[in-house]
């Protein structure tokens, strides 16, 4: 396996279907922006190195797919690990607390110190954490943009947070934390699962 | 309250009553004081203790906004509403000895998202920021405020980000904390002033006025910003409502004794007591309680310690919630004594006390019957009636030592179900039917397809905003988090509580509110809630709707539960209890094996009224419906497969395919009806009819079979489920003593649409997004279908023997229900947890 080389586009591939779990090229062309046909190229060579399984259209991860990945990752961006990634890892921190607060704050109010769930009643409020979300968005775009010019595929993050924002603010408010579209919420657990993996390190389980 | 002195704002260029003090402003004037800014003029004047202050009013603004500029003369005004605050709280602004430092603060005509954050302290500068050093007696205080102000003051007027100053800051403050001179606060400005400078070049100005008219200035840029903008864009808003600025003297928690701050609800938000519930800090500021820096005490407490403050804060509570009608929530700050109110709004409530309050408010006389009303959501009242686990059970339950843990309740919901370590694993189980609980360390979207197969969710680490809870809330399945007790071995497929290893598989039970774990399964009740204190509330509403509202049950058991929910009768499927005691079958193939001869199907009513007698028995009185066997739905349906035995058997798909059957169903009735002692209303009904002739041969058979003595008791009707049998409802009613719309049916039909649109959000959510349809089938009734239960509503109207109302399938619709409520129906079919829900809504409407 330590011969095989991936490309850019078979690593965001592989990522967003470890992510995905299991999903069809067309799918993954949405999740990493590549086009269909690129897509399933990269399906056919992973497929042929075990790095993926194939059945009836839909595409899975293997174990092995996995370590490539992460294979990748260290020596793509091993180089660029420093002080810079350090850095901006330590201004990604609060913004991800920040952000896990404001979509808890949209599912929870807090009443007399306990938390209830958010009735939806009170719009004021409701608006005030739709402030908060898109304030969020614009740092994490500045972010993503800065990281971005090391990491291009990173910028992907960037186009779908903003869309998800937008359709919150065309009324239709699952993008905010609902699991079964592309929530600002699902497409940040996702970037922070990939930029984990570029800069090198685990996930903080104990912090949530 | 009139001022002394009038206020002089002849000034050319801003017209009079462009700015206006609190006491001098007319409340109900929202669009020129904006929201917060009536507010505090109406509690100024209704003589509650409000911090003076004053209103810039949205006149402003436009001019602004229009001329390009503030109007002339504009500083000049502002400058003498500042000194009626001096004169007012005996301090001067941007001076020592006593300084006035003021909150600046956004307040549109109507909240939106964008405005400008609130600035605090403004005033201060290294002279008065002394000043207040020496008058506190606190230098360490005075220091933080200052450099908080300076921050808050880069952030909002300058957009920087003011990191660059707390930095500066920190060895000036330390400093201070061991000695200070002249030059100590001087200094530190000094400091802060430069970091300022070299992050984003400019400086907070040391002048008070300045800084006023900076902060001034901000408000009103904000309205502009581009969030602002957006919202007002997407929500019809006018650009050129412009906002409100409210520049209010602060008070302080710190200063004299005794003092202190704090947040205090007039009632209890989570149980609606009639209790004030609330935290105070002695000797702290706001920011401090916020911060969470120092633990308040609870307000029960500060009261024993300071009776006669206290007393006088519930006397205020009292006129704060006669003035609003609503239970409230107050910021207060006590300075050196005296109690002063800093804000106050409508108090964030759990829907037991949302509904406990106005059940009081109503009892108290302070709310009318239609405002109590109109104050509650069905949602909260469906909130209180989800199924939970059994008070009973749980109380016995922890007598055994079942409760191995609690972590953080992060998603409310009860449940219990066999623990999966893995979401594949979790996800095969879930398929084969098993209820899983999916336990991990933490979740992340790897887990995803695993969450959302399990009934509950358990992660041993994370918090509130961990990825488990965010999702757990957003699937609406009970989840716990952080429980430390719990670790796991996903080696060997072991979990483990405390000392004792369990395996994969193991029964457990969760409370996503309260965070505890019980070991095994525990029963679920059908409403956990106890919802006496509410009774005055359900009580007004059923006496303003004066409707009759059947629930649809099953069973003896559910009988008595929705009687106790407050239903006036119930409806019983036959075929629903046929096939729960396992006799649908058998019943299915007697009618076959009659193979219409005409005879009467022997046995069969002997056998259906042994699983009447006990139903009737429940009933105690209350009204009770009997639905004819309809096997193309319910239970029904499901054990038999219909479209299957409707393809070999088509006669059964009609009301009258086997008259047999109808005899059969009417013979039973009645005997259960000798059998038991119940003297209420019998109805007796048939679904899918749609002719007047079909009616007729209904209540042909079913005289024949009852006795003439119970006949009169009983009456004989239809359930209308097409748009044929609605268009024919006048002359079907005729030969009725019941007529029953089923509104799901009729508009399903109406529309076209099958099950899979009708009972989900999507796709029919995205359809109305995207403006393709004028009305939602599943919670409108649009002018068409109107005018087809209008027909219905007729048929009632020329048949008065007949007994019209509607079926409500599920969640019922609220606008759907008022809207046929309006023109007159007042039988209602509801759901068994319905019952609840169903009486609010109908006396919501009546009220209005």
């Amino acid at each position: 396996m330590a011969s095989v080389h991936l490309t850019e586009a078979d690593f965001s591939v592989l990522a967003a279907l470890l992510m995905k779990k299991i999903a069809t090229a067309g799918v993954i062309s949405d999740v990493t922006g590549l086009p269909s046909d690129q897509v399933c190229r990269s399906f056919d060579g992973l497929e042929s190195v075990g790095a993926i399984f194939r059945a009836e259209g839909n595409a899975m991860s293997t174990p092995a797919g996995t370590e490539l990945m992460t294979a990748y990752a260290d020596r793509t961006y091993g180089a660029l690990r420093g002080a810079e990634f350090e850095r901006w890892h330590l201004r990604f921190e609060p913004l991800n607390r920040q952000f896990l607060a404001a979509i808890t704050a949209w599912q929870t109010v807090d009443v007399g110190g306990t938390k209830v769930p958010n009735e939806h009643a009170d719009r004021e409020y409701d608006d005030g954490v739709r402030a908060r979300i898109d304030g969020i968005v614009e740092k994490m775009t500045r972010l993503l943009e800065q990281l971005g010019l090391q990491v291009p595929r990173l910028l992907r993050y960037r186009d779908r947070l903003n869309a998800a924002l937008g359709k919150i603010y065309a009324g239709d408010v699952r993008f905010i934390s609902d699991v079964t579209v592309d929530s600002v919420h699902n497409v940040w657990f996702e970037m922070h699962e990939d930029v984990l993996l570029v800069l090198g390190k685990q996930r903080d389980d104990a912090g949530g | 309250m009139p001022a002394a002195d009038a206020p002089p704002q002849t000034d050319p260029g801003l017209a009079a009553g462009s700015v206006l003090a609190f006491e001098e402003a007319d409340h109900r004037n929202v669009a020129r004081l904006g929201g917060k800014g009536a507010g505090l003029v109406r509690m100024t004047q209704a003589g509650l203790p409000v911090p003076p202050g004053f209103i810039i009013t949205t006149d402003v603004c436009r001019e602004r906004q229009r001329d390009g500029r503030l109007p002339a003369g504009f500083a000049q005004v502002v400058a003498r509403y500042i000194c009626r605050l001096e004169d007012r709280t005996s301090r001067s602004f941007g001076r020592g000895p006593a300084p006035l430092l003021v909150s600046v603060r956004s307040g549109a005509p109507v909240s939106m998202p964008g405005m400008m954050d609130t600035i605090l302290n403004l005033g201060l500068n290294a002279e008065t920021a002394a000043a207040l050093a020496r008058e506190t007696g606190d230098r360490v205080f005075a220091a933080h405020v200052f450099v908080r102000f300076l921050r808050m003051y880069s952030e909002i007027v300058f957009g920087a980000s003011g990191e660059g100053i707390t930095l500066a800051a920190a060895p000036f403050i330390s400093k201070l904390a061991d000695e200070a001179d002249d030059e100590s606060f001087e200094q530190l400005a000094g400091a802060c002033q430069a970091a300022l400078t070299e992050d984003c070049g400019q400086r907070v100005p040391s002048d008070g006025a300045e800084q006023l008219m900076g902060a001034i200035g901000a408000v009103f840029d904000s309205w502009n910003s581009r969030r602002a903008a957006t919202y007002r864009k997407f929500n019809g808003i006018a650009d050129d409502l412009g906002t409100a600025v409210v520049v209010q003297a602060m008070v302080f928690g710190n200063l004299g004794a005794p003092s202190g701050t704090g947040v205090a609800f007039s009632r209890d938000p989570l149980t609606g007591e009639d209790a004030l519930f609330g935290e105070f800090l002695p000797g702290g500021q706001g920011e401090d309680v916020v911060a969470g820096t120092t633990t308040p005490t609870k307000l029960r407490v500060a009261a024993e310690e300071m009776p006669a403050l206290f007393a006088d804060f519930a006397g205020v509570a009292k006129r704060l919630e006669e003035l609003y009608r609503d239970v409230v929530d107050i910021e207060f700050t006590i300075e050196r004594g005296r109690l002063y109110i800093l804000q106050v709004r409508a108090a964030k409530r759990t829907a037991r006390a949302a509904l406990r309050c106005a059940a009081e408010f109503l009892s108290e006389g302070r709310l009318t019957e239609a405002e109590a009303l109109g104050s509650v959501t069905l949602a909260q009242v469906r909130q209180l009636a989800r199924p939970g686990f059994d008070a009973a059970a749980v109380t016995e339950a922890k007598a055994q030592g079942r409760r191995l843990a609690a972590g953080i309740g992060a998603s409310p919901g009860q449940v219990s179900g066999m623990v999966s370590l893995d979401p594949d694993r979790a996800e095969e189980a879930a398929k084969s039917g098993q209820r899983i609980l999916l336990v991990r360390p933490t979740t992340s979207p790897h887990d995803l397809h695993g969450m959302l197969a399990a009934g509950g969710i358990l992660t041993s680490l994370g918090g509130a905003t961990s990825h488990a809870a965010v999702v757990a809330r957003a699937l609406n399945k009970p989840c716990v988090v952080g429980c430390t007790a719990l670790t796991i071995d996903p080696a060997t497929r072991r979990f483990r509580f405390n000392g004792t290893w369990y395996g994969e598989g193991t029964e457990l039970s969760i409370d996503g509110s309260s965070g505890e774990i019980f070991a095994g399964s525990l029963a679920i009740a059908s409403s956990v809630e106890s919802l006496a204190p509410m009774e005055a509330l359900f009580a007004a509403a059923d006496r303003l709707a004066r409707s009759r509202i059947f629930a649809r049950v099953a069973t003896p058991a559910q009988v008595a539960a929705v009687l106790n929910h407050g239903a006036t009768g119930v409806m019983i499927r036959l075929g629903d209890v046929l096939a729960t005691s396992g006799r649908l079958q058998q019943t299915i193939d007697a009618v076959l094996a009659a193979r219409g001869s005409g005879m009467p199907l022997g046995g069969m009513p002997e056998q259906l009224a042994d699983l009447l007698v006990p139903l009737l028995q429940a009933a105690n009185g209350a009204d009770f419906m009997l639905r004819a066997i309809d096997l193309g739905t319910g239970e029904a349906a499901e054990a038999l497969q219909t479209i299957d035995l409707f393809a070999r058997e088509a006669r059964l798909a009609l009301p009258l395919g086997v008259p047999e059957l109808i005899d059969a169903q009417a013979r039973a009735l009645a005997l259960a009806l000798e059998r038991t002692d119940y003297h209420g209303r019998v109805h007796f009904t048939v679904r899918h009819v749609v002719d007047p002739n079909e009616m007729r041969e209904v209540a042909a058979i079913t005289a024949a079979a009852i006795p003439t003595a119970l006949r009169e008791r009983v009456a004989v009707g239809a359930t209308i489920t097409s748009l044929r049998g609605a268009l024919m409802a006048s002359d079907i009613a005729r030969s009725a003593g019941s007529l029953w719309v089923e509104v799901r049916s009729l508009l399903a039909g109406a529309f076209g649409y099958p099950p899979a649109v009708m009972l989900t959000a999507e796709p029919l959510d995205d359809y109305l997004r995207r403006g393709l349809l004028s009305s939602d089938p599943r919670s409108a009734l649009d002018d068409a279908m109107m005018r087809i239960f209008l027909g219905v509503a007729a048929a009632a109207v020329k048949n008065p023997a007949c007994r019209v109302g509607v079926r409500l399938s599920g969640a019922f619709s609220e606008e759907m229900t008022a809207a046929l409520f309006r023109i007159g129906f007042r039988a209602f079919i509801v759901d068994l947890d319905e019952v609840r829900a169903a009486r609010i809504a109908l006396g919501k409407q009546a009220a209005l």
